[in-house]
């Protein structure tokens, strides 16, 4: 076979293949084409840089991160087989376009929890005795920045965090993004106004660290937690915290994602919600 | 011993992969230390504490992975290189795929595939011995047929009441499970709130306004049209609140429907009462969708939300009657209780002289062609026909988006509406469609508002717009 009939016969169409988009992502999605890049591939996910912002698409069994597109095939099908590292990729007009797939956005869904309207006692009755720490991560400073809604110390309790530990999404930046998504989901249902308030003025500053000392992916990760965006079975638990679910079934749950993720999220939400329980501003936090 | 690191630049790997290689590698014979991170500012700490020289990562940034080694031998080094490639590497068993193909029949896909529910739209005769088979094996049942007779119809929901299985019709028209639309359905955002609707553009106008507000919908379970008659007697709306009630990922119940007969109505507000999550019962012509969609964002303790509006200035519109042109029976019943007040008497046939709402959805004016939501092929006739008739001041039109709704409608009324407004009429539409709706909710409406119709997500809102005009400018 010569050259020319080897160029003359087409590339085969990229599959298309509906998807499920998290509404986190609908900015990157939503807007004009642009170019991202592929920073890794799994069996269960692709990451995705474009711009400042990572986005993951998924398969149907992988974890529901907040930033996730999801697709309906299971990892086993090897949906990404295809996909190299550091191929170039057209994020925009809700569609995701690598070389030999394309991921085309069918239905969104919304990653914040609703939550049941609930109050500081029966809070902190449902979070009591679950652990609120995890090991080698400092838990007291970021109690108090919480407790006292000190958006200085919140943010400078998060430079210690933010990159501790070795993973993807290190242990600091899960425990921390635990926290701060407690505290805006559980907190807005409260009314815990002051704690909001501190959530909306570390914002600028807890973004900018996160951007220069963790991964890519873990930032987006921390952005989203800022807004109250989690990972579905963080969303479990914090539902369950506010009386819809069975707490420590949720808490269950959580505890067996990723590697260290799980209990370093789920050990950040209970300070959280701790955090909120001592909170004196709340108008719901009463006895009633 | 060797120290060697290496820089493997922009490589993600999942946590759990990182763990496995960090463990891997100090499981190799000659290794005495090992870290695999992400190259974050601590990490680069962390190296230095162990020793290793910082200088030989000070090119490495956060999105880059770091291997650290410390061995007693070359030998060791390669062991260990084989063993992280070997965690590393992507792996996956493949079974089936992307292009397995569908199954070609309901038979073959409810015996081969793993759903739980059929959707049947045969003609009404033969939709009992179909039903009738899918529940049998174990299926739940949504029946899109109409003209299936009423004992069928009281057969079919007993069977299923007994057997645990929700038959959702005769004639129902939308049903989403799960966030996927069966029939005519908006796309959802997913969330907690389910409903169960004996009305289909009901349900549909309630995803509508939720999604406006930001609130996603989990279930909305279609009952049929005829299932609170005295004679079905609610069995399929009673049969879903107990199913809702017990779903874990529902946190709050709507039932949406025309309103019942009293002991009818009596028996699903007990059954409501009796649930321990909240459920709001929105019995139109008692109250409206906006009114039952506010009452949801107050228990939920979201604020009174102004849902999506695109006004035209049409205060100077000829005197005259409202006429209605609509698609959806709910949407034009719901219109009509919220314009009688202002208009006096609304007739609801065509040719009424006066005021008058016509659903054009109705069998009447469906015989042997499709549906208006999807051919709008009579509407627009009238809708020439309205803009001609010097009685008619104010034209009020629904447009219903979503799967299985024509699929560009706005260009297809735009010149119609153009031509009504020039001839002096205003035009008002309800637009009931979702922001993930496939037509483009926002572009369906600026093409409508464009036009000159001014354009209400809320149907309520729409026809009060429409009873302010035409009383500002009564006719004479």
């Amino acid at each position: 076979m010569t050259a020319s009939a080897v160029q003359a016969r087409p590339a085969p169409a990229p599959v298309r293949v509906p998807a499920a988009a998290s509404i986190a992502v609908r900015p990157q999605l939503a807007s004009g084409d642009a170019r991202g890049e592929v920073l890794g591939v799994s069996s269960h996910a692709v990451w995705i840089r474009t711009g400042d912002d990572v986005v993951v698409v998924s398969t149907r069994d992988a974890t529901r991160l907040p930033n996730a597109v999801e697709i309906a095939a299971l990892a086993a099908a090897d949906p990404f087989g295809s996909i190299e590292h550091r191929e170039r990729v057209t994020v925009g007009s809700t569609s995701i376009a690598f070389a030999a797939l394309t991921v085309e956005v069918a239905r969104w869904w919304d990653p914040r929890p609703i939550l049941a309207p609930t109050n500081r006692r029966e809070l902190s009755a449902r979070v009591r005795g679950l652990p609120s720490s995890v090991p080698d991560v400092e838990t007291r400073r970021l109690r108090h920045a919480l407790s006292t809604s000190s958006p200085s110390e919140l943010c400078s309790v998060a430079t210690g965090l933010l990159g501790r530990g070795p993973g993807l999404t290190p242990e600091g930046d899960d425990y921390l993004a635990g926290a701060l998504a407690a505290t805006r989901t559980l907190g807005s249902t409260l009314g815990a106004e002051r704690a909001l308030a501190m959530l909306d003025d570390a914002d600028p500053q807890v973004t900018a660290v996160a951007r220069t000392r963790t991964t890519a992916f873990s930032a987006a990760l921390i952005r989203c937690a800022l807004r109250g965006e989690v990972a579905a079975p963080a969303a479990a638990l914090l539902r369950a915290l506010a009386g819809r679910g069975d707490v420590l079934e949720a808490h269950r749950r959580l505890l067996s994602v990723g590697h260290s993720s799980g209990p370093a999220l789920a050990a950040g939400i209970v300070l959280g919600t701790e955090s909120l329980t001592q909170l004196h501003d709340t108008p719901n936090g009463g006895l009633q | 011993m060797i120290a060697r690191v290496e820089i493997h630049p922009g490589r993600y790997h999942d946590s759990v992969r990182l763990m496995q290689a960090s463990r891997a590698l100090q499981n190799v014979d000659g290794v005495a230390d090992a870290l695999v991170a992400m190259a974050t500012e601590l990490n680069l700490g962390l190296l230095a504490d162990m020793g290793f020289d910082p200088d030989t990562a000070a090119e490495a940034g956060p999105n880059d992975l770091i291997v650290a080694l410390r061995a007693d031998g070359e030998d060791a080094i390669a062991a260990a290189h084989r063993a992280l490639d070997d965690a590393l590497t992507h792996k996956v068993t493949p079974s089936g795929g992307l292009d397995a193909p569908d199954p070609k029949t309901a038979g073959s896909a409810a015996v081969a595939g793993d759903a739980n529910v059929v959707l049947l739209s045969v003609p009404g005769e033969h939709a009992f011995v179909e039903a009738m088979e899918a529940l049998e094996s174990g299926r739940h049942v949504m029946i899109f047929s109409d003209n299936v007779p009423i004992e069928h119809e009281i057969a079919l929901k007993r069977y299923g009441a007994d057997h645990g299985l929700l038959v959702m019709g005769p004639d129902c028209g939308t049903t989403i499970i799960n966030g996927v639309g069966l029939g005519f359905a908006n796309a959802v955002q997913p969330g907690s709130v389910s409903m169960v609707g004996a009305s289909g553009t009901g349900i549909q106008q309630m995803c509508a306004l939720l999604d406006d507000a930001g609130i996603g919908v989990r279930h909305a379970l279609g009952t049929g049209s005829h299932d609170l008659s005295e004679a079905v007697g609610a069995a399929a709306t009673l049969q879903a609140l107990d199913a809702l009630e017990e779903d874990p990922a529902t946190d709050l119940i709507v039932v949406i429907s025309k309103p019942p007969a009293d002991p009818v109505a009596d028996k699903v507000r007990q059954a409501a009462d009796a649930c321990t999550k909240p459920v709001v019962v929105t019995f139109m012509g008692e109250t409206t969708l906006e009114e039952g969609a506010g009452e949801v964002l107050r228990a939920l303790g979201r604020p009174p939300a102004e849902y999506g509006s695109w006004p035209a200035s049409n205060d100077e519109h000829r005197p005259g009657f409202v006429r209605g042109l609509f698609s959806g029976g709910t949407l034009s019943s719901e219109a009509q209780f919220v314009a009688a007040p202002a208009l006096g008497e609304i007739g609801s046939h065509d040719g009424d002289e006066g005021h008058a709402f016509i659903d054009y959805g109705d069998d009447e004016y469906t015989q042997g062609r499709a549906h208006p939501m999807i051919d709008q092929t009579v509407r627009i006739e009238r809708l020439a026909a309205a803009a001609e008739d010097q009685s008619v001041g104010v034209i009020l039109m629904d447009v219903v988006l979503g799967y299985g709704s024509n699929a560009n409608p706005a260009p297809e009324l735009a010149p119609l509406i153009e031509k009504a407004v020039e001839s002096g009429a205003a035009v008002v539409v309800s637009l009931c469609g979702t922001r993930g709706d496939p037509q483009g909710r926002d572009a369906q409406a600026e093409i409508l508002n464009r036009a000159g119709a001014s354009v209400y997500l809320s149907n309520a809102a729409a026809a009060r717009e429409a009873a302010r005009l035409a009383t500002t400018r009564s006719p004479a």
